[in-house]
């Protein structure tokens, strides 16, 4: 039996079946007496070794690599370009005027309602501190569309950024009082609305 | 080595190159946990574009950049969660699936040792990724081709890559 201890890497190699069966036994000895700190290092390594093998990494979709990349221009850029249209709004609770059947929020929030070319959508603000609110809101989609993503900017600038689920809802916390817009994005179609958040 | 706390600042400055880093860095991952947690390839696609909106939204307020490998994580899985728990209430009950148990029987040591990789970064990343982490083993002279190195060089970088790692995790512990 070989009396000097294995390196790190013997034992990853010996573990591995990929050492010679001379090389193998002396490590297997050495091993079998237990050295401590040898164990230590066997049992950790069977610890990775099993844990990699737990969650083994899949490829993605390759469409989705390309979304993944485009997502940050996409929601920070600057609007410009023929491919962008204007949702209208339909109705705000605080000026009383609208479409029949939207309802009002009693707590001194906003509520607001748009046409745009991705659908109808609604959203409910709702003050969460100061000079923040929440924003819930549902988008109309087409059945098959998938989730869109959403932008909230205050002066031209991001604040917050949220995707849709699949059925058109967003959820976005702690929005500043002061964003002034939104974009909302599927694909290559691009909405823009005017914001105003202030009860 | 290019850290991800470095693209993360870089993306605080708006650097699509940075960005674009970031996801190749991590987008197999959020993916795979997506998958992991039940979820079809379209609902896993979505749920890893929510997680990367979900990024840039938190881009200003992530408390540990060193720890973007586990962030990334913890949110995809929330975001399948409440893709599961939206396609619940949109299936029949017939074909409502059983509830499976947990897909991470251990998940604080499977996302430190992400967040330990990371922290490696690398060639050394990088490799054990390939050599421990693909559905489908590649054999060492596929690893050797892709990093451009000898077949007789993988087995010692690998161990010394690993020790690294066990270090970085017994530093975290």
């Amino acid at each position: 039996m070989s009396t000097a201890r294995p390196s790190f890497t013997e034992l990853v190699d010996w573990l591995d079946g990929r050492l010679a069966t001379e090389a193998a036994e002396d490590v297997a000895s050495y091993v079998a007496v237990g050295d401590p700190a040898t164990l230590e290092s066997v049992e950790w390594i069977l610890e990775f070794v099993s844990g990699a093998a737990s969650m083994p990494l899949q490829q993605r979709p390759p469409e989705l690599g390309l979304r993944l990349r485009g997502v940050f221009d996409q929601l920070h850029r600057p609007r410009q370009g023929r491919d962008w249209s204007d949702a209208a709004l339909l109705h705000d609770t605080r000026s009383q005027v609208g479409v029949a059947g939207v309802r009002s929020l009693g707590d001194g929030g906003v509520h607001l309602a748009f046409d745009s070319e991705l659908g109808r959508f609604v959203l409910d603000a709702t003050a969460s501190g100061v000079g923040e609110v929440d924003v819930q809101g549902l988008v109309m989609l087409p059945s098959g569309v998938g989730g869109l993503d959403l932008a909230f900017l205050e002066r031209g600038d991001l604040r917050r950024a949220v995707r849709s689920t699949p059925d058109g809802r967003f959820d976005a916390r702690g929005v500043p009082v002061g964003v002034d817009e939104l974009w909302l994005t599927s694909g290559p179609t691009r909405v823009r609305a005017l914001l105003d958040l202030r009860s | 080595m290019v850290t991800d706390s470095d693209l993360l600042i870089r993306c605080r400055r708006r650097d699509s190159d940075a960005w674009n880093q970031l996801v190749s860095r991590y987008e197999r991952l959020v993916y795979t946990v997506a998958l992991r947690n039940g979820l079809s390839a379209e609902d896993a696609a979505d749920v890893t574009q929510a997680t990367f909106v979900a990024l840039i939204d938190a881009l200003d307020r992530l408390r540990d950049d060193e720890k973007l490998a586990s962030w990334l994580m913890t949110v995809a899985r929330r975001q399948a969660w409440r893709s599961r728990n939206l396609s619940r209430r949109t299936t029949s009950l017939d074909n409502t699936p059983e509830e499976s148990s947990d897909p991470f029987a251990d998940w604080a040591t499977t996302t430190a040792l992400h967040d330990a990789l990371s922290t490696l970064g690398g060639t050394c990343r990088d490799l054990l990724l390939a050599l421990y982490f693909e559905p489908e083993t590649p054999s060492y002279a596929e690893i050797a081709e892709r990093f451009g190195r000898s077949i007789g060089g993988i087995g010692p970088l690998r161990g010394r890559c690993l020790d690294k790692l066990r270090v970085i995790m017994g530093e975290e512990a």
